[in-house]
């Protein structure tokens, strides 16, 4: 569905020109949950941002990018708002600042549908309404008609992922959607992201530094250093046997409760997240996912 | 939203304003007598129930001038606030949603426009065009340009790399949707208190041109000319500049208020 090939980004600066990702490739089949993870500065947000098109001006983009058999880079303005406008669409880390504080809740929502359809104001509302109800936000209609300081980080959070999937996009990119959130929240926003790639056959590239996230979601998982993909391969694979000695250092950089980093936030987090030293006993945290 | 009890700039600035203006707009109807009606016999009296204000050296009724005046200055201000404020979005919008060399350019000049000093300018323009209300009101909305524009520009600047901006762009939202529907929006707050701040300067520099005798011609009333003629009789008729220096001072203090207020509620938010 979306594939890759040798995708640079360089950015030109007065001291030359500096190369943050080195021709990357990789691709992504439908309906699959690709886990990017990296330090920061590994050229994850950048990756993404090439693949949708948001790149910086200073910035340029070499590789090709083919989504459903359509190279990007060759389309026209026209084709690249019904391709790359529709079936690509974002939801960003800050819930706080990624919601217009001055247009109501509908109105963003709607956005997409008012510049890619050709729908009635009714139909509209009535596609809004739906898809609200859709990310498991309850009473839809009152909402709708709210602006986002009326709304929990939350529910911002279910709004922008509302207002990027209206048009049913093919690929939807996370970056870091749950950082911001705290951890009862993030849990409920993965499990509607896995909700929706099931019932929207939505493939999603999750971008997180956060392995136990990843580990939770993704059916593959991507380790990016320094603008390289260090290594690939399903979730399994990365977690039990890693190959590469970077991403054993990443994995062994988790804080567990058995290496004695135990904060209380630590603590409550991991044992909601299960991961690594989880104690299996208590099912009543464990996600349907 | 606002957590402070009362916002008492905005009320007392609201409450002035709001006075002023009507007695402006009842002024424009309405006066007690002609404001340039000349009475020799009534030179230079004080205030009294027929002469609220008193009246001026040609006997015309000071109060009538003053509102007639305020409306003006008023009138003045607006239209010059309103041209400062119009082309200063779109100069500011277009330079700090795009930025690159048209931004460079744009800015660059906007400087240059800056670097003279603002009453030299308009008096530049005056000299080229003439006096009188209307040419007043382009010398002063050309001087009122740069400094909205840059402020515009830097809140451009702030927003469009803002989640919600890059989504819409995601979305390939046209420029022009995204600057007006999706960024202008969310510079109100800062565009209301220069709007208010920039009411009082448009104030200050009508009165100071034609102070200077050459904003508004006679006999039409403007109270920064009523000002200057007062001076005259500073000590014989202390009533005429009183009245016209505590209206010029009125009008800008509901402004300020206003302007001040304004910005609390936004720094509240």
């Amino acid at each position: 569905m979306l594939d890759v090939k040798d995708l640079v980004v360089c950015f030109r600066s007065k001291e030359g020109i500096h190369e943050v990702v080195h021709g990357i490739s990789f691709s992504m089949e439908d309906g699959e949950i690709l886990g990017l993870v990296g330090e920061s500065g590994s050229g994850k947000t950048q990756t993404v941002l090439a693949i949708a098109g948001l790149s910086p001006i200073n910035a340029v983009i070499g590789g090709t990018i083919t989504l459903n058999g359509q190279e990007l880079s060759l389309l026209s303005r026209h084709e690249m708002r019904t391709v790359q406008g529709r079936d690509i669409s974002m939801v960003f880390q800050e819930p706080m600042t990624s919601l217009n504080p001055t247009m109501r809740i509908g109105r963003q929502v709607e956005e997409a549908l008012r510049i890619h359809t050709k729908l009635s104001p009714e139909e509209r509302k009535a596609k809004a309404l739906q898809t609200l109800a859709d990310v498991e936000l309850p009473n839809p209609e009152a909402v709708y008609n709210k602006y986002p300081h009326e709304l929990s980080g939350g529910q911002r959070q279910r709004v922008m992922i509302a207002a990027a999937i209206i048009c049913d996009p093919k690929l939807l990119i996370a970056d870091e959607p749950t950082t911001a959130l705290d951890v009862t929240i993030q849990a409920q926003i993965l499990k509607l992201l896995k909700k929706l790639n099931k019932t929207m056959h939505m493939s999603i590239l999750f971008i997180s530094h956060d392995l136990g996230i990843i580990r939770r979601l993704c059916d593959n998982v991507m380790v990016l250093k320094s603008g390289d993909i260090v290594e690939r391969g399903s979730v399994d694979q990365i977690f039990n046997n890693p190959t590469e000695e970077y991403t054993k250092r990443l994995i062994a950089a988790i804080p567990s409760r058995k290496r004695g980093i135990t904060t209380d936030e630590h603590r409550s987090y991991y044992e909601y997240f299960g991961f690594l030293e989880y104690d299996d006993s208590d099912d009543e945290l464990e996600g349907p996912f | 939203m606002s957590y402070a009890k009362h916002n008492w700039y905005m009320i007392f600035g609201a409450v002035i304003t709001f006075v002023m203006v009507l007695l402006i707009v009842v002024g424009y109807f309405w006066t007690p007598y002609s404001p340039t009606a000349i009475c020799a016999a009534e030179r230079f009296d004080g205030p009294s129930f027929a002469h609220l204000f008193g009246t001026d050296n040609l006997g015309r009724d000071i109060f009538s001038r003053v509102l007639d005046g305020a409306g003006t200055t008023l009138f003045i201000s607006v239209s010059t606030v309103l041209i400062g404020l119009i082309t200063g979005i779109l100069i500011g919008g277009l330079t700090g949603y795009f930025g690159g060399w048209i931004d460079e350019v744009v800015m660059r000049m906007n400087d240059s426009l800056t670097a003279f000093p603002s009453m030299l300018l308009a008096l530049v323009i005056i000299g080229i065009l003439g006096p009188g209300t209307y040419n007043v009101i382009i010398a002063l909305g050309i001087m009122f340009i740069p400094s909205f524009a840059r402020m515009v520009r830097s809140e451009f600047v702030r927003c469009k790399n803002l989640d919600y901006v890059k989504s819409a762009r995601l979305m390939r939202a046209g420029p022009l949707r995204i600057i007006f529907l999706h960024i202008l929006p969310n510079t109100r707050s800062t565009l209301l208190s220069a709007v208010a701040i920039g009411f009082n300067n448009a104030v200050l520099a009508e009165a100071g041109l034609s102070y200077l005798g050459i904003g508004v011609m006679p006999p039409q009333a403007s109270l920064g000319r009523m000002l200057s003629e007062s001076q005259s009789y500073l000590f014989s008729a202390p009533w005429y500049s009183i009245s016209t220096g505590f209206t010029i001072i009125l009008l800008i203090l509901g402004f300020t208020l206003l302007g001040e207020g304004i910005r609390q509620q936004a720094g509240v938010d």
